[in-house]
């Protein structure tokens, strides 16, 4: 007889080591692992998120492809300033979004500074005029960070790269003696853009 | 690198606060969580337990289910900023015992949400 595991799903000692298939974006992660046969539920056990995490990361392909929508001032700015760190514009979309969510959101104030950010006058010449989308494949990595950000807070991955791109890209057009705040986090993101584009 | 099984006891055993037991199976990643599929929990819940203060109170109770392990559950209630946001977590979870043996290998979370 198979041998059964507890569940804390579900509290039913129903899960069995079985063959699963873990979708991820687009892709599938296939594993074994015990799986609830009442609930579904898939014990993630360190191994399991280790093993998902290097396949994940050894992917050739993009695991989303999210469409998020901007204004023609943001698409002509998001042109400018990546020629400008001597860039795609993709890789620069990527660049703005993985800054704002593994350095942005991590700072203790990140809320007024993105309050103040939203309050300056280039957030609303960036927003304002007809939308048009762009396909932004993203790889496993970012996805993770997208994902998270989601849960967090109850959002979409097109939502989130154009959050980041505005927040990106408003830093990016303050002029350093008028805000003297944001200052050093313009610096700072002006760095983690130039990082990138040299690594890429 | 990783400790082994019987290292991870030790330590287990070693740490004299709740805390510090629950920091020890973050910190190694020796945790387990049962989730739906697609799974939708990310370790960036539970990270910022690694610096909450060593004072901080674990409430201890009977355990009820659950397979092998400690007979005591743990639950943690803590505030995180996660991604820019303020959340209080709830944690609910024992220290369970490795195949065959009663070694203490992993934290078995049962329970792991938003309040």
């Amino acid at each position: 007889m198979q041998k059964t595991k507890h569940c804390h799903e579900c509290e039913k000692n129903a899960a069995v080591l079985t063959e699963v298939s873990i979708p991820i974006g687009n892709e599938i992660f296939k594993t074994k692992a015990y799986s609830c046969q009442k609930c579904k539920a898939i014990e993630m056990t360190p191994k399991i998120r280790k093993e998902m995490d290097e396949w994940g990361k050894s992917l050739k392909k993009d695991v989303i492809s999210p469409q998020p929508f901007f204004t023609e001032a943001t698409h002509h700015f998001l042109d400018q300033m990546a020629s400008q760190f001597g860039m795609k514009k993709s890789p620069f979309i990527k660049a703005l979004t993985s800054y704002y969510l593994n350095v942005a959101v991590n700072k203790p104030n990140f809320l007024s500074i993105q309050e103040k950010i939203s309050k300056l006058p280039q957030t609303s010449l960036l927003n304002e005029g007809t939308r048009s989308k762009i396909t932004m494949p993203i790889n496993y990595m970012l996805y993770s960070k997208i994902k998270v950000f989601c849960d967090v807070w109850k959002t979409t991955p097109p939502k989130v790269i154009e959050e980041a791109v505005s927040y990106g890209l408003t830093l990016l057009s303050v002029e350093d003696e008028n805000f003297e705040v944001l200052k050093k986090i313009v610096e700072e993101l002006r760095q983690y853009i130039t990082v990138l584009s040299q690594a890429a | 690198m990783a400790l082994t099984d019987e290292e991870f006891a030790a330590k287990y055993f070693a740490e004299s606060t709740l805390i510090g037991k629950l920091k020890l199976a973050i910190k190694e990643d020796r945790y387990t969580i049962w989730e739906r599929n697609p799974p939708n929990f990310s370790s960036a819940y539970l990270t910022p337990i690694l610096s909450l203060p060593s004072s901080t109170p674990v409430e201890q109770k009977d355990r009820e289910s659950g397979g092998r392990g400690v007979n005591k559950v743990l639950i943690l209630k803590y505030r995180a900023m996660i991604m820019g946001k303020s959340l209080e977590i709830y944690l609910k979870g024992y220290f369970g015992y490795d195949e065959g043996h009663e070694t203490i290998v992993v934290f078995e979370i049962q329970s792991l949400k938003e309040v």
